[in-house]
Order: structure tokens, then C-alpha cells, then sequence
């Protein structure tokens, strides 16, 4: 478990309803209608708790012939509060970490169910977008400029700002109106 | 006029009141829905006022507004998104509460 991982976990603890619903688990598996009559929340409550639980590593789903059973991530907790202390972590890992965070934060706040909400402005940001949307596009291969359009209309409606920008970013290249992905552009 | 102004700012003292007690408590998403309850109740007061107490003006913004939450849900509940989805069930729930308030009041005027 890196820095990151155990910093969302305990963010994710912090909570007495979750807290509630792992000393439940811990009891014996349950399905999120049994959690929400055993804690007195309601079920879209109980489901919020499970997801945030989940994604920090903390519960697990699996399924049954008639529901969805939550159960605890016993690993997780198995471990010591030492055994994280002493776990050590490369500057470089850190700062990639860091990076990592911060590139997952801007893709939170500019992209929404796989759409484009808006093109970034800040130049730091709109490289990271345009990286994510280059990710649509298959290394090595030509593509026409209508190609490139009708991928790139499936993210943002101003598709033509986006291509001139890949361009610009170096992340694309364009000859005799062949478009391709750089290489090493680490897409 | 007054008179859903006044019950508008009694659910939203309830929920400000719950919403202590449930960051007190540790609850922290709770009370931030908590909170996102009292908005609702702050946007609808807002309308009435701004359409200077005209009911019916006032159930078409509760159904209009909420139609924009309800497609939000749609999305939400497409992608799986369970956090987004949650937080347009309580906004739906609470408009739904003030329309039934509203409708009483307009049938016993």
C-alpha cells in the first residue's frame, strides 16, 4: 500500500456510518438492504458508504443468486499501522505520485462521464487533457482529418480547436494532411 | 407569501440542525447532504420570492428545475456513478417534498 492508497483509506475510514458498516461486515457478509435496516440509513445511503469503502480497498462485492453481498477486505486490515509507517517510498515515487494525483484531479474536473466539459485554458491542463484524448488514437496509424474530427467530436463540439492543439502539443503530427500520433509522445 | 417563506426556513433550520449533529457525530457526507437538502429549500424560497409569491409560477419551477436533476440521475445512474447519483435522489426528494407542500397550500387557498 503506497502513501496515497493508505491516505484514501484513512480518508475514507474517517466516517462513523462506514466505520458502522465495517464493524458490521466484519460480523458476517451482507447485502446493502440488511445494512440499511441494521443501521437505520437509507439503502442509496448504504450504497454511497459501499462505493467509497470500495474504491479505497476497504470492502469487496460479490454475487449471489439474489444479491449483491458486501464483505470486509480483511487483508487490508490485517495489516499493522507499523507495517505502513515503515513502508518506504522513493522521493521520485513520491513526486510521481504527486503527479499522478494531480493529473487524475484535472481529468475529474474537465471530463464527466467520458464528455469534455470544457478545454482547459491553463496551458498545464490542457496538456493533460489533450494526452487523455490522445489515448483514442492508435499509435502508428494514419489517420484522415475526418477521422481525427469524429473522434475527436465524440469528447468536445469544438473538435477543430483540439486537433490544431495535439498538433501544437506535439503530441500529434500532420503531413500532407496525414494526420498520426507522435512517437514517444507517451500516449 | 410569507407562509412558504416561513416553512421554507423551518426545513432549513431542521436541516442545519441535523446536519451539527451529524458532523458532530462523524458523519461527514451525511451532513454535506444534509446541506445540499437546505440548498433546495434556499433555491425554492428563492423563486417564490422572485416570483413574488405566485404559486403556480412556483410548481412550474418545481418541475422544471427538478427535470434538469432527474436527467442529472439518468446520467449518473448510466455510468454507475453512485456518489452523483445519490446527491440527485436527495435534490429530487426534497423538491418533491416542497411541491407536495406547495400543492397543499395552493388547494387550501
Amino acid at each position: 500500500m503506497n502513501e496515497n492508497e493508505a491516505l484514501a483509506l484513512f480518508k475514507c475510514l474517517a466516517d462513523k456510518s462506514r466505520l458502522q458498516i465495517l464493524k458490521s461486515l466484519a460480523r458476517e457478509d451482507m447485502y446493502v438492504e440488511r445494512l440499511a435496516e441494521r443501521l437505520g440509513l437509507s439503502a442509496p445511503t448504504i450504497s454511497f458508504h459501499l462505493k467509497k469503502l470500495s474504491d479505497a480497498g476497504a470492502v469487496r462485492s460479490y454475487k449471489t443468486q439474489y444479491y449483491t453481498m458486501y464483505a470486509l477486505e480483511s487483508a487490508v486490515f490485517a495489516r499493522t499501522m507499523l507495517s505502513l509507517l515503515h513502508e518506504e517510498s522513493s522521493e521520485a515515487e513520491v513526486q510521481a505520485q504527486r503527479d499522478e494525483a494531480y493529473r487524475q484531479k484535472v481529468l475529474q474536473a474537465f471530463f464527466q462521464y467520458g464528455k469534455l466539459k470544457s478545454i482547459p485554458t491553463q496551458k498545464k491542463k490542457e496538456r493533460i487533457v489533450l494526452e487523455e484524448l490522445a489515448k483514442a488514437f492508435e499509435p502508428g496509424r494514419d489517420y484522415t482529418e475526418r477521422e481525427v474530427n469524429i473522434i475527436l467530436a465524440d469528447f468536445h463540439d469544438d473538435f477543430c480547436t483540439l486537433r490544431r492543439d495535439m498538433i501544437g502539443e506535439g503530441l500529434m503530427t500532420r503531413e500532407h494532411q496525414v494526420y498520426r500520433l507522435t512517437e514517444g509522445s507517451g500516449c | 407569501m410569507n407562509e412558504f417563506v416561513n416553512w421554507c426556513d423551518e426545513r432549513t433550520r431542521e436541516c442545519m440542525t441535523r446536519k451539527a449533529a451529524l458532523s458532530a457525530d462523524g458523519r461527514n457526507d451525511e451532513a454535506a447532504f444534509m446541506q445540499i437538502r437546505a440548498n433546495v429549500y434556499g433555491i425554492f424560497r428563492a423563486v417564490h420570492t422572485a416570483t413574488k409569491g405566485d404559486l403556480p409560477a412556483l410548481l412550474g419551477k418545481l418541475t422544471s428545475i427538478p427535470a434538469a436533476w432527474e436527467a442529472a440521475l439518468t446520467e449518473a445512474e448510466r455510468h454507475g456513478d453512485v456518489h452523483r447519483a445519490c446527491i440527485e435522489r436527495i435534490k429530487l426528494e426534497t423538491a418533491s417534498a416542497i411541491r407536495h407542500y406547495v400543492n397543499n397550500l395552493r388547494e387550501a387557498k
